[in-house]
C-alpha cells in the first residue's frame, strides 16, 4: 500500500528518501560480501574433494566475509524494523505513547549501537600487530566490520529518530511502514 | 544479576524493543548496574567472537539453496507427487500438504518458507476442492513446523553451534521426531476430514502414473539425499554440505530447470542476507549478555532453584517443555533458542538428559511456537499467502497445536526416537 508524501512533513519524505538510498547501497555491499563467501566456500569444497588440494585460506576468508556481510547487512535491518519486534501490546497504544514508547527504545539502541562502535574500534586498531592464522593479513581488517557496520547502522537509526520527532503530531502509527517511493 | 535486568529485559521486549537488541542494551546495564565499565571492551569482543564460527556459515547457505530450489519450481512437483501418494485417502489434500511439507523440510530447513511456498499453492487448491479455507491454512501452517526439525535444519545449526553440540548429531536426532510430527497431524487431520466429509481422489494412482511424477520431482528429491548422506556419512561438515547444496540448486536452476535468471539470483542472496542478519546479531548481542550470566553463575543457579523444588527428571523436563512452549507462543523460535539454549542445557545436564536429546526437545518446542497465536510467523504466512484471517485460523489450528505437543511429549519421554539414529550411525 502506498501511501501519499503529502500525508508527512516535507523534512520526512527527505529523510526517509535518504535512508533508502544508503539501505539500497548497503544492501548491495552485503550482498556482495555474501556473495562472495558463496563462492569461496564453494570453491573451497570442489578443491578438498575434487582437486585433492585443500585451499588452506577459503574457512577462514568466507568466516570474515560472513561477518562483514551481517554487520553491513545490520543496518538493512534496522532500518526496515525487520529485527523482530514484538508490538502487538504497543499496537493498542494511543499513537503519541507509541511514538514516546518507539523514540526510548531507539534511544537505548543508539547507546548500545555508540558503545559497540567506539570499543569496536579501539579494538579494531589494536589488533593491528595480529596477524590471521591463514591468511595473513592484520586482523585489522575483519575487526573493522564492527565499527564500519556499528556506524552505519548508527546513521539509520539516528534518520528514524529524527523522522520519529518530525512525525510528532501525525496520528499516523510510527510502527506503520512508510513507502515513500 | 538483579531481579531489576530480567524485568528489563521482560518490559524491553514486550514495549516493543527490537529483539536483536534487547540482549545488547540489557547487558549494558547489567555492566552499569555492576559498576564496572572496563567490561565494556568486550562488548565488541563477545560480539564478534559469538559470530566468527564456521558452522554457522550452514546457515545462509542452507537459506540460499532453498531459496534457489523455490525459485526453480520444485513446489509444485512436490505437491504433485505427495498428491499422487495419499491423495486417495480421505481429505487428501489435507494429508498430501502433510507429506510436502515432510519432503520439503529436507529441502530448506526453514519453516516460514515453507509455509509461503506451499501454502500459495496449495490453500487456494484446497479451497477450490471445498475444503474449508481456514483448516488449509491451519494445517498449512502446522505441518510447515516439521521443516525445522527435519534436517537440513537451520534452527539445529545455531543451536549446534551456540551450545557446541555436533550439528551432524542433531540433524539425525531429527529425522524420526520430524516423522512422528507428520504421523501425529495426519491422525488429527484424518479424524476431522472423516467428520466433515472432505473430498478425496477418486482412485488410488496407478504406479505407472506415480512414477512419472516421482521421476519429476526426483530431482529435487536428490538434493536432502545428498545432503544427509554427506553430512551423516562423515563426507562432508553440515556447512560443506551447504555449500554443495547451493552448488546443486544453481546447476538445477540453471541448466536444467534454467528457469533462473541473474537478477532472481541478486535477490535470493539479499533475502539470505537479511535473514540471516537478524538471526546473526541476536547471536552476537546474545553471545555478551549469555558471557555475563555465565561469569555470574547465573544458569548453574537456575538449575540449583528447580532441582531445590523437584529431582524427577520426568517432572523437570515437563516444567522445562511448558516454559519453551509459552515463550515460543511469544518469541521466534531463533532467538528463543538463543537466550533458552543456555539458561536450560546446565540442568538438563544435571538430570541426566543427553545433549543431543535435549537440543531436539528444545528445537521442536520452539518451532510448535511459529504456528501458535498470537506470534507465529508460520500462521501469519499462511494467512498472508491464503488471504484469510487469524481469528478463523485461530479456530483451526487448535486440534494441529495439540498433536504436535503429543509429538513433542512422545519425543521428551522416549529418548530412543532422538537417540536412536545417532547411537546407530556412532554420533552419540
Amino acid at each position: 500500500m502506498k501511501i501519499n508524501p503529502d500525508q508527512y512533513p516535507g523534512p520526512v519524505v527527505f529523510l526517509d528518501r535518504t535512508a533508502s538510498f544508503i539501505e539500497r547501497i548497503s544492501l548491495f555491499v552485503s550482498v556482495l560480501f555474501g556473495g562472495s563467501m558463496v563462492v569461496i566456500v564453494i570453491a573451497g569444497v570442489i578443491a578438498r574433494y575434487a582437486m585433492q588440494n585443500p585451499f588452506a585460506w577459503t574457512e577462514e576468508a568466507s568466516r570474515f566475509l560472513m561477518i562483514w556481510m551481517v554487520l553491513i547487512g545490520m543496518s538493512v535491518v534496522t532500518r526496515n524494523r525487520e529485527d523482530l519486534c514484538v508490538e502487538f501490546l504497543v499496537m493498542r497504544f494511543s499513537t503519541k505513547l507509541q511514538r514516546i514508547i518507539k523514540i526510548a527504545n531507539e534511544i537505548m539502541v543508539m547507546l548500545f549501537l555508540f558503545i559497540l562502535t567506539k570499543e569496536g574500534f579501539h579494538m579494531a586498531v589494536n589488533a593491528k600487530m595480529q596477524v590471521a592464522p591463514s591468511l595473513g593479513i592484520t586482523m585489522f581488517y575483519p575487526l573493522f566490520c564492527i565499527p564500519a557496520g556499528g556506524l552505519l547502522t548508527m546513521i539509520q537509526l539516528g534518520l528514524q529518530i529524527l523522522i520519529d520527532l518530525f512525525m510528532w503530531n501525525s496520528r499516523v502509527s510510527p510502527h506503520r511502514i512508510m513507502d515513500l517511493d | 544479576m538483579s531481579v531489576y535486568i530480567i524485568l528489563f529485559l521482560f518490559g524491553a521486549l514486550i514495549f516493543g524493543m527490537p529483539v536483536a537488541y534487547v540482549l545488547g542494551v540489557a547487558s549494558l546495564l547489567l555492566m552499569f548496574q555492576l559498576g564496572d565499565t572496563s567490561l565494556f571492551p568486550l562488548i565488541p569482543m563477545r560480539f564478534f567472537n559469538s559470530i566468527n564460527l564456521f558452522p554457522l556459515m550452514a546457515m545462509p547457505l542452507f537459506i540460499l539453496a532453498g531459496e534457489i530450489m523455490n525459485r526453480a519450481g520444485i513446489t509444485s512437483r512436490v505437491i504433485d507427487f505427495s498428491t499422487r501418494l495419499v491423495g486417495h485417502l480421505r481429505g487428501g489434500l489435507a494429508h498430501a500438504n502433510i507429506l510436502a511439507s515432510i519432503l520439503f523440510a529436507g529441502l530448506t530447513g526453514s519453516a516460514v518458507a515453507d509455509s509461503a511456498a506451499l501454502g500459495s499453492m496449495l490453500i487456494p487448491g484446497m479451497a477450490r476442492k471445498g475444503y474449508d479455507k481456514n483448516f488449509a491454512a491451519a494445517v498449512t501452517a502446522a505441518s510447515s513446523c516439521i521443516g525445522p526439525v527435519i534436517p537440513p535444519s537451520i534452527v539445529m545449526v545455531i543451536y549446534g553451534a551456540f551450545m557446541q553440540v555436533s550439528i551432524a548429531g542433531l540433524f539425525a536426532a531429527g529425522i524420526v521426531p520430524g516423522l512422528i510430527m507428520g504421523i501425529t497431524l495426519m491422525t488429527f487431520s484424518h479424524r476431522i476430514s472423516v467428520k466433515r466429509s472432505y473430498p478425496k481422489e477418486e482412485r488410488r494412482a496407478t504406479l505407472p502414473e506415480l512414477f512419472t511424477d516421482f521421476k519429476k520431482a526426483f530431482l529435487s528429491l536428490m538434493m536432502p539425499i545428498i545432503i544427509l548422506v554427506g553430512i551423516l556419512g562423515g563426507i562432508f561438515t553440515p556447512t560443506e554440505a551447504a555449500a554443495v547444496a547451493v552448488l546443486y540448486a544453481l546447476i538445477i536452476g540453471f541448466f536444467v530447470y534454467r528457469n533462473i535468471t541473474l537478477r532472481d539470483l541478486y535477490t535470493m542472496l539479499c533475502s539470505m542476507t537479511r535473514s540471516s542478519g537478524i538471526a546473526f546479531i541476536v547471536l552476537s548481542t546474545a553471545g555478551i549478555f549469555i558471557w555475563l550470566l555465565t561469569t555470574e553463575q547465573v544458569p548453574q543457579q537456575i538449575a540449583e532453584f528447580v532441582l531445590s523444588v523437584t529431582q524427577n527428571k520426568y517432572l523437570v523436563l515437563l516444567i522445562i517443555n511448558l516454559i519453551l512452549l509459552f515463550v515460543g507462543c511469544f518469541m521466534d523460535s531463533i532467538p528463543a533458542l538463543i537466550i533458552l539454549g543456555p539458561v536450560f542445557t546446565p540442568l538438563a545436564t544435571q538430570i541426566g538428559v543427553h545433549p543431543l536429546h535435549f537440543g531436539t526437545i528444545m528445537c521442536l518446542n520452539l518451532t510448535i511456537g511459529l504456528a501458535t497465536p498470537p506470534l507465529g510467523a508460520c500462521l501469519f504466512t499462511c494467512c498472508a499467502v491464503g488471504k484469510v484471517n487469524l481469528e478463523g485460523v485461530t479456530k483451526e489450528i487448535i486440534p494441529f497445536i495439540a498433536a504436535l505437543i503429543i509429538a513433542v511429549l512422545f519425543v521428551t519421554y522416549i529418548p530412543a526416537i532422538s537417540l536412536t539414529i545417532p547411537r546407530l550411525l556412532g554420533l552419540l
